[in-house]
């Protein structure tokens, strides 16, 4: 029985002459926590991408639920059950908030009171609700990742996709945030966190993967990885 | 339907009676100003179904209006009975907006808009060619019995404003609005929320086309001459942009008031010295547009909301939540 | 009778006219990246400056090379006052406002020049006129020749200006990365100004050259600002340089369609072309690819 939600094999991505991703494999098991961190321009973001179906990987394979799903468009992959945000947060400027939340609802069949139900209990949940039929542009950044945040939940994803979770989170919410994020696995939601958060994404992931310049060069336990001498020197800079 | 109120429903029967009630009182010029307004206002709504909820601008939106007047006038020459070439025109207009956009809809923003201007403007050329049979630059001239008058143009362009803008906020409040929205707003991320981009903009780009190509039908009919520059002017296109920003793009009334402002303005200006019409309309344009960037209706919605936030704060300031 | 010499002709007379096109689609281009906006009224300026060139020539009898010395500082300044009232204020809104305010700039100056001046069609007539050149059987107007020789030496004055002064530099700076110009203490205010004067002068500069061989109306201006935008989309969006060729070409095509096919379709062939690299080489014919970030 495959215990592994989303796969990655030797997966290159190239842009022009950069490779940005570059052979890189990994896996996330089922109902865990998955932090990828390194530095800037490691390709992170990127990876997200590509799972996403934004990007199509010039080789390799990514699969989801056992299924391969690199070649599908961004809105089937995420009808298999993929929640993504960004790192900059990218709401729909001209929409309220809960317009927002009930994007991804459109083509379900259920009730719509359901999902405004549910929107305007996660927007309780973040302490937004009292900005529930304000433009989204309104909002302060740490806010508006907020928002996204509740819009990548309203379909009850089985894989979320987090870049940069908590910048420019109030530390009290951050806390809140990765408690919240510990709840998530335990319903059986598994996480994605991409982060420059080194402090945090170790006090919630099980596996830390580390990154630089397009390639993995280091996966394991949060502790074994911070004193993995390889990290360092990525991080550090080195030959 | 999310938003829809019962104030609306009722504005919206009152205005429908009232207007279907008064063409026998009406002189021919004023029959005829409406049945223009009308045409506008549809010309408007289509536009702005496309351009207001979904976010891509068409320049060259007036190669649907073309379609639709030359089919019509196809259809009529074979005797077909004028509601049916009206109705067949529309729909081969919106089948020509989906071949037509399906590659174009990879181009974003200014190129999109671009790409429209070249493909109304080769229409343009294509129908002036002589060997397509259907009069060249000259055109073709249209015989129908004119003995019914302006009153059945009135109501057909009546009835085509009306079930325009009866879809648009039948839309608007729906979660295809919501999906066209989304998609107006940030596309790439309505696609990873799980919108299918491409499905809902070919939906709309239909229903646009074919009341584009409906009014061209209708114009067809008024007017019984055919030919490329009566087709596919450039000032069609200018203002349906025109009537939807001055009204407010993306707002239901919008391109109504749009409509009104501008054939109103094109009455009224004439007051003036003729070769300075246009410099005091486009003087006025310009102006509504600096200062007035929602457009006039468009204003106004964003002052209401406002107003409504503010007047919520105070409520839940005193209360407790 | 297409003989190889008649081919050769207007391969080279279509550079030439080509070249002119180019100035105007320069001026769109320099705004288009400084500023993201696009200036619809561009062809208008040019129309302006053909008049002003007609005018002098009629009441002063200046010669309209040597008007070019007015000319430019003249436009300079309206440059500077059209960016003022009707540039400043659609930077940074989106796409249909810009395209409509800046075309009722252009209905407003059209209309003003209808009534003004009415809508005959002027010709510069200068002495010159009736000179062509003779290169081995080829028949070149020595007009195209002068003028495509001014324009080519602006474009070389504006590169100059561009890579060699400090301006020049804020300039292409402010273009590539605004906000990292603004911290290093460019005034971006003054660099945009200048870009629209630029752009302006550079228009003004093409309607006088332009004054000689073609005869002027009012309305031209429409003509001259799509071609100006074809030009700029044949190009790609970012390549100011790429304008050149680009315009070349559309220059090539203009005068070669008119021998082969009569009537005037090299408008929608233009547009058709304009159409298809959108569909297929978005980055432009002479542009480079960039990456998608």
């Amino acid at each position: 029985m495959n215990n592994k939600i989303l796969e990655l094999k030797h997966v290159t991505k190239r842009f022009g002459g950069i490779v940005a991703v570059n052979d890189c494999s990994l896996h996330v098991d089922n109902a865990t926590i998955v932090g990828i961190i390194g530095p800037n321009g490691s390709g992170k973001t990127t990876l997200l991408n590509l799972i996403n179906g934004i990007y199509k990987p010039d080789s390799g394979e990514i699969i989801f639920k056992g299924r391969i799903i690199n070649g599908l468009s961004p809105s089937s992959i995420a009808s298999l059950g993929i929640g993504r945000t960004f790192q900059i947060p990218r709401v729909f400027k001209k929409l309220t908030v809960l317009e927002n939340l009930l994007v991804p609802t459109v083509y379900s069949n259920a009730d719509h009171s359901e999902f405004l139900m549910k929107a305007k209990s996660l927007l309780r949940f973040f302490g937004l609700d009292h900005l529930a039929n304000y433009y989204a542009s309104e909002l302060s950044g740490g806010q508006q990742k907020l928002v996204e945040l509740a819009r990548a939940l309203m379909m009850d994803p089985s894989l979320l996709l987090l870049d940069e979770p908590t910048a420019g989170i109030h530390p009290d919410l951050k806390d809140k945030l990765l408690h919240y994020f510990s709840q998530l696995k335990l319903r059986g939601i598994s996480i994605v966190i991409v982060s420059h958060d080194t402090h945090s994404v170790m006090k919630v992931c099980d596996k830390i993967i580390v990154m630089s310049s397009g390639s993995i060069i280091c996966e394991g336990l949060p502790r074994d990885v911070t004193s993995n001498p390889k990290v360092i020197e990525a991080y550090l800079g080195g030959a | 339907m999310i938003g829809l109120k019962v104030s609306h429903i009722v504005i919206f029967i009152v205005s429908i009676t009232i207007l279907s009630s008064i063409p026998i009182f009406l002189s021919e010029f004023t029959l005829h100003l409406l049945f223009i307004l009308f045409i506008y206002i549809t010309l408007a709504q289509a536009f702005n179904m496309l351009a207001g909820f979904c976010g891509y601008l068409s320049l060259g939106h007036v190669a649907y209006y073309g379609i639709g007047m030359y089919i019509t006038a196809v259809l009529v020459r074979f005797g077909q009975p004028l509601s049916i070439a009206c109705f067949c025109s529309a729909a081969s207009a919106g089948v020509f907006g989906l071949v037509v956009s399906l590659p174009l809809f990879r181009l974003r923003g200014a190129s999109f808009a671009l790409g429209t201007l070249a493909i109304s403007t080769f229409m343009h050329t294509l129908f002036s060619q002589e060997w397509l049979g259907l009069g060249g630059s000259a055109g073709l001239v249209l015989r129908i019995p004119y003995s019914y008058g302006k009153i059945p143009f009135y109501f057909a362009s009546f009835i085509a404003a009306v079930l325009v803008t009866l879809i648009t906020k039948l839309i608007r409040h729906s979660r295809f609005g919501l999906a066209l929205l989304s998609i107006r707003e940030d596309e790439d991320v309505a696609e990873v929320l799980g919108v299918k981009t491409l499905k809902e903009k070919l939906k709309i780009i239909w229903l646009s086309a074919f009341f584009t190509g409906l009014c061209g039908g209708i114009m067809a009919l008024y007017m019984g001459h055919i030919c490329p520059d009566n087709a596919f002017p450039l000032t069609i296109s200018l203002q349906m942009q025109f009537m939807s920003i001055l009204g407010g793009l993306g707002t239901v009334i919008g391109p109504i008031v749009g409509a009104v402002t501008l054939v109103g303005l094109d009455s009224l200006i004439t007051f003036t010295i003729r070769e300075l019409n246009t410099f005091f309309y486009a003087l006025i344009i310009l102006l509504t547009m600096i200062f007035m960037p929602d457009g006039i209706w468009g204003t106004f919605v964003e002052y209401r909301r406002k107003r409504v936030l503010k007047s919520n704060n105070h409520r839940k300031e005193g209360g407790s939540q | 009778m297409l003989t190889l010499q008649l081919v050769i002709q207007t391969i080279i007379c279509g550079m030439l006219l080509g070249g002119l096109y180019v100035l105007i689609a320069l001026g769109k281009s320099i705004v288009f990246n400084v500023m993201h906006v696009i200036n619809v009224a561009q062809g208008w300026m040019a129309m302006l400056g053909g008049y002003a060139t007609y005018w002098f020539f009629k009441i002063y009898q200046l010669d309209p090379l040597l008007s070019l010395f007015l000319i430019i500082p003249i436009f300079w300044f309206i440059g500077i006052c059209f960016h003022k009232i009707f540039l400043r204020p659609i930077i940074g809104r989106a796409l249909l406002p810009q395209l409509v305010i800046t075309f009722c700039a252009a209905l407003m100056i059209e209309s003003l020049a209808t009534f003004l001046w009415t809508a005959d069609y002027r010709l510069v007539y200068p002495s010159y006129a009736k000179i062509s050149l003779n290169f081995f059987g080829i028949k070149l107007p020595f007009l195209y020749v002068i003028n495509f020789a001014i324009g080519m030496m602006s474009i070389i004055i504006l590169h100059l200006f561009l890579t060699r002064t400090y301006l020049g530099n804020a300039i292409r700076a402010t273009a590539q990365n605004r906000e990292a110009a603004q911290i290093v203490g460019i005034n971006i205010e003054r660099v945009e100004t200048l870009a629209t004067s630029l752009s302006v002068a550079f228009a003004a500069l093409a309607g006088a050259l332009l004054s000689t061989s073609f005869a002027l109306t009012p309305s031209i201006g429409e003509s001259w600002t799509v071609k100006a935008i074809i030009i700029v989309t044949l190009a790609g969006f970012g390549n100011v340089y790429g304008v050149i060729p680009a315009g070349l070409l559309l220059g090539i095509i203009e005068l070669g369609l008119g021998l082969l096919i009569p009537g005037s379709i090299s408008y929608g062939v233009g547009l058709v072309l304009m159409l298809l690299v959108l569909l297929c080489r978005p980055y432009g014919l002479f542009g480079l690819r960039v990456r998608k970030a």
